[in-house]
């Protein structure tokens, strides 16, 4: 245990590190691209008194290594700085959009998971047969569908044509109640969930199959031990590890990669205040959010490491 | 052999599924387009858009009263960010559509773009002094139940002022004469300061008046105020029962949500979810006036026939650089150059009107008289050979991803009479700082709000100290001693010849200076509605402002 204690700080040392160099990369970058927030806010009718105000008020003619560290300052006080698109606070926006992504990325991520490791196992149990085939088929779909046509398919469908979800929005339990919510999530989490389902299927079914043949598997069969604990105990378990790689890889970019799902479904989330701010040149924001989803990737990493401490008892030990 | 078949019927299953949701129902596959993607309509042929604009049934007639339906929540959907409550920051023309539901200004337009009260009764110029005088409307309360005078214009605009906000630069002071009647004393006279006074300063209840305090609320004399805020996502209003107008508003709330997607956009309106909403993608606009009616109901175009707010979009070539386009000939030659018939009847879907100078057509600026650039070729090769070009040149041409459709195909008609402009593509930030720090190098979009007031409008880009294009155009003496001519015009027939006069510095095909190119078209952002809304008078007078207070629903 000790071990895996002196990994985890070790992880959370690097993450700390590799954070703070995005943080620093991303806002030299924002401030190399061309625009200017403060004329993109006020629009074509500005003049340059205003632009001259606005810019002195938000503190963007300091020179930028200054801006940077009273960013970083404010950080360690808890404040993220003032958007100038929303002309609001950031960082209770961020915390809010943050949970609005995970409202359906946590449901799709243990959907994939589900689905996906089931078929995964399903199709490695009979290789070669139909039920394979079918499954290999639904995971190529699955990987190569582009998920803007696959949410516009599904909203046709259950929106447009059946009436029994609606097309878009978000509403929170504490707005419209679980029904309410629950309704407005099934199509953006089907969607979000759809590439790494298949991507899980994929893998799951590679690992078993490598290990489907080992003697231990043998052994285990021929001592009489049941074809449920063979599977999940001795196969399964051994075939864990590039699972659950690609699984942690997998969360990190769903919930940086939510653009798409969110501007189909307009749920409003992290991906989606990402694309605006961008396009906006709502440097603060883009910093901030680039930060938390930074932040959140590093999270996935480390419980990914702690994993396979508990998946495989030699990198325990090691 | 079973794996074969058992694959082919998969396929078979899926594709048929994939059918299944294309097909049928009150809506067709909408397709993500950018304008220009679809195929363009017949020459001969009215849009989809123009027909329904032709049939439309005029759902803001005003109902007799006992017609009127009360409740009611009015839910509206557009690409716009919702903004917060403290009006001197919402500088955007867009943000109208927002504050115009809570907050409320001295002035309005009526459906000519003439200027029409509303919490001020009547209003007294004096060219000599010089000085405004407004007389308030009496009995109107703000939401907090504050009485609305003239002790609270002044502190609003002194408010405005301490944000640099210009429709405010002019006001030297203000002198309190009486509590309904406020006179304002300007720097000098500009004959723009009432029209930016009258409409850009809307009033928030004095005590209210801080940035963070007006973060997510609001405080005006609206019919409606902000009664929950998301910044970025929604804006959901309720009924002010401090309201002046007895009996208004008829709705119990609006609601304004942001849905950056156009085809979900779309989508969203033919199930249902929204009453109304704006469309920024002409070819989606196309197929929604295409349908006509959905099971929720007629759908109905929302026109707005004053041209206030909306965009003229043009090509400026940049005349500052060293290159061709200084030479006047050289940038008539470019406007001659194109074919703008031509490109709206491909890139318009129906839904943009040409325009050959800076105003549209009927407006008290627009000089029907005016012999303007118009698509001439052959005179173009021969401005081009005067001005020492004979066999053309190259140039770059830089457009956003939402114009590149219309600017390449003006590239090629510009290729024609010997310009060859090699595209840049940027996005609409970048392409912004360009607009700003005036460094563009040959030609771009030109991008301009339209209102008859040219001494406003055209004067943000043609004064030396405008912040946009402005430093990447020349500011030839005629024009800057035409445009203060302009703007000290001491009545407003003199404005208006004066105005007839820089059309045609401008815009004359034998001898205009042609500084900011060829302006191409006026773009009012459609907006569609189910015919139940009734009288919201959205994009009648002024394209992002409502009539909000006299809507109601007929269902």
């Amino acid at each position: 245990m000790k071990n895996i204690g002196n990994m985890i700080l070790r992880r959370i040392g690097q993450s700390v590190i590799v954070i703070f160099i995005v943080t620093l990369i991303v806002f030299l970058l924002m401030q190399l691209v061309p625009g200017d927030p403060i004329v993109n806010f006020l629009g074509p009718s500005a003049t340059e008194e205003q632009i001259a105000y606005y810019t002195k008020l938000f503190g963007y003619d300091q020179p930028v290594l200054i801006q940077y560290f009273k960013w970083i300052g404010g950080l360690f006080r808890g404040e993220m700085g003032r958007s100038v698109a929303m002309q609001s606070e950031i960082a209770p926006i961020l915390v809010q959009r943050l949970k609005n992504t995970l409202s359906f990325v946590l449901p799709g991520f243990v959907l994939a998971v589900v689905v996906g490791v089931f078929l995964g196992i399903v199709a490695a149990k009979n290789r070669g047969s139909a039920l394979d085939s079918v499954i290999s088929i639904i995971a190529n779909i699955g990987m190569s569908m582009p998920m803007f046509w696959f949410g516009m398919i599904l909203i046709l469908v259950f929106a447009l044509n059946l009436h029994i979800l609606p097309t878009s929005g978000y509403i929170s339990i504490q707005e419209g109640g679980f029904a309410e919510f629950a309704k407005h999530m099934i199509l953006p989490t089907i969607v979000i969930a759809m590439n790494p389902l298949a991507s899980f299927a994929r893998q799951t079914r590679s690992s078993m199959l490598e290990v489907i043949r080992q003697d231990y598997v043998t052994t285990a069969k021929a001592k009489g031990i049941s074809q449920r604990a063979i599977t999940f105990k001795h196969q399964l378990r051994n075939a864990l590890i590039p699972i659950v790689t690609v699984m942690g890889m997998s969360l990190g970019g769903m919930i940086g990669g939510t653009v798409l799902v969110e501007s189909i479904f307009v749920v409003p989330g992290l991906g989606n205040l990402m694309i605006t701010s961008i396009k906006g040149r709502d440097f603060m924001v883009v910093c901030n959010g680039v930060l938390v989803i930074s932040i959140a990737v590093a999270i996935c990493n480390l419980i990914v490491d702690i994993l396979y401490g508990f998946i495989d008892p030699r990198i325990r030990n090691d | 052999m079973k794996k074969k078949l058992m694959a082919t019927l998969m396929t078979a299953v899926l594709a048929a599924s994939v059918l299944a949701g294309c097909a049928g129902g009150a809506a067709p596959a909408a397709a993500p387009a950018a304008s220009g993607d679809a195929a363009a309509p017949a020459a001969e042929e009215q849009s989809a858009a123009q027909k329904m604009e032709a049939e439309a049934a005029d759902t803001n007639e005003l109902a007799d009263a006992s017609e009127v339906k009360y409740g009611g929540t009015l839910r509206y959907a557009s690409h716009i960010q919702p903004f917060g409550g403290y009006t001197p920051t919402n500088t955007n023309n867009a943000s109208l559509t927002y504050m115009t539901i809570a907050y409320e200004s001295l002035t309005s337009y009526n459906e000519d773009g003439t200027l029409r009260g509303v919490l001020a009764e009547s209003w007294e110029t004096d060219a000599s002094e010089p000085s405004i005088t407004w007389h308030l409307r009496q009995g109107v309360q703000f939401a907090d139940g504050e009485p609305f005078n003239a002790e609270a214009v002044k502190i609003n605009i002194e408010e405005y002022q301490s944000r640099e906000r210009t429709e405010t630069a002019n006001v030297e002071s203000m002198e309190i004469i009486d509590d309904y009647t406020l006179k304002m004393k300007l720097k000098s006279w500009n004959s723009s300061t009432l029209e930016g006074i009258g409409f850009f300063c809307y009033y928030m209840a004095p005590d209210k008046i801080d940035p963070e305090a007006l973060a997510t609320t609001s405080c005006g004399t609206g019919p409606f105020q902000i009664a929950e805020f998301d910044p970025g996502v929604s804006c959901k209003f309720v009924k002010n029962e401090n309201y002046w107008q007895e009996g208004k508003p008829y709705l119990d709330a609006v609601e304004i949500y942001c849905v950056n997607e156009p085809t979900t956009r779309s989508s969203a309106f033919q199930a249902g979810e929204y009453d109304i909403i704006g469309m920024n993608n002409l070819a989606v606009a196309e197929e929604i006036a295409a349908l006509g009616s959905t099971s929720i109901g007629k759908i109905v175009m929302c026109k707005n026939l004053s041209g206030q707010g909306a965009v003229m979009t043009g090509l400026i070539p940049n005349s500052v650089e060293e290159g061709p386009f200084q030479d006047p000939k050289v940038r008539l030659a470019m406007a001659e150059g194109l074919d703008v018939p031509a490109l709206i009847e491909a890139f318009g879907y129906g839904m943009i009107q040409e325009t050959n100078q800076w105003a549209v057509p009927g407006a008290v600026t627009y000089d029907p008289d005016l012999n303007a650039v118009h698509y001439d070729p052959e005179h173009a090769k021969q401005l081009l050979a005067e001005a020492g070009y004979p066999d053309g040149f190259s140039t770059r041409l830089t457009t956003d991803a939402g114009n590149k459709d219309m600017f390449t195909a003006a590239a090629n008609m510009l290729e024609e009479i010997g310009i060859h402009c090699e595209i840049d593509l940027v996005d609409e930030s970048a392409q912004s700082a360009l607009y700003s720090q005036g460094n563009w190098s040959g030609i771009m979009g030109h991008f301009a709000a339209i209102s008859p007031d040219l001494g406003l409008y055209m004067g943000r880009h043609l004064d030396k100290a405008g912040a946009f294009y402005a430093k990447g155009i020349q500011h030839p003496d005629d024009a800057m001693e035409l445009l203060e001519a302009i703007r000290t015009a001491p009545t407003d027939e003199e404005k208006i010849k004066l105005e007839y006069e820089m059309q045609a510095l401008m815009y004359d095909h034998e001898n205009g200076i042609a500084l900011f190119g060829r302006p191409l078209f006026v773009q009012n952002e459609p907006g569609f509605k189910y015919d139940y809304v009734k009288n919201e008078g959205w994009k009648t007078y002024h394209q992002n402002t409502w009539d909000i207070a006299n809507a109601w629903l007929d269902k």
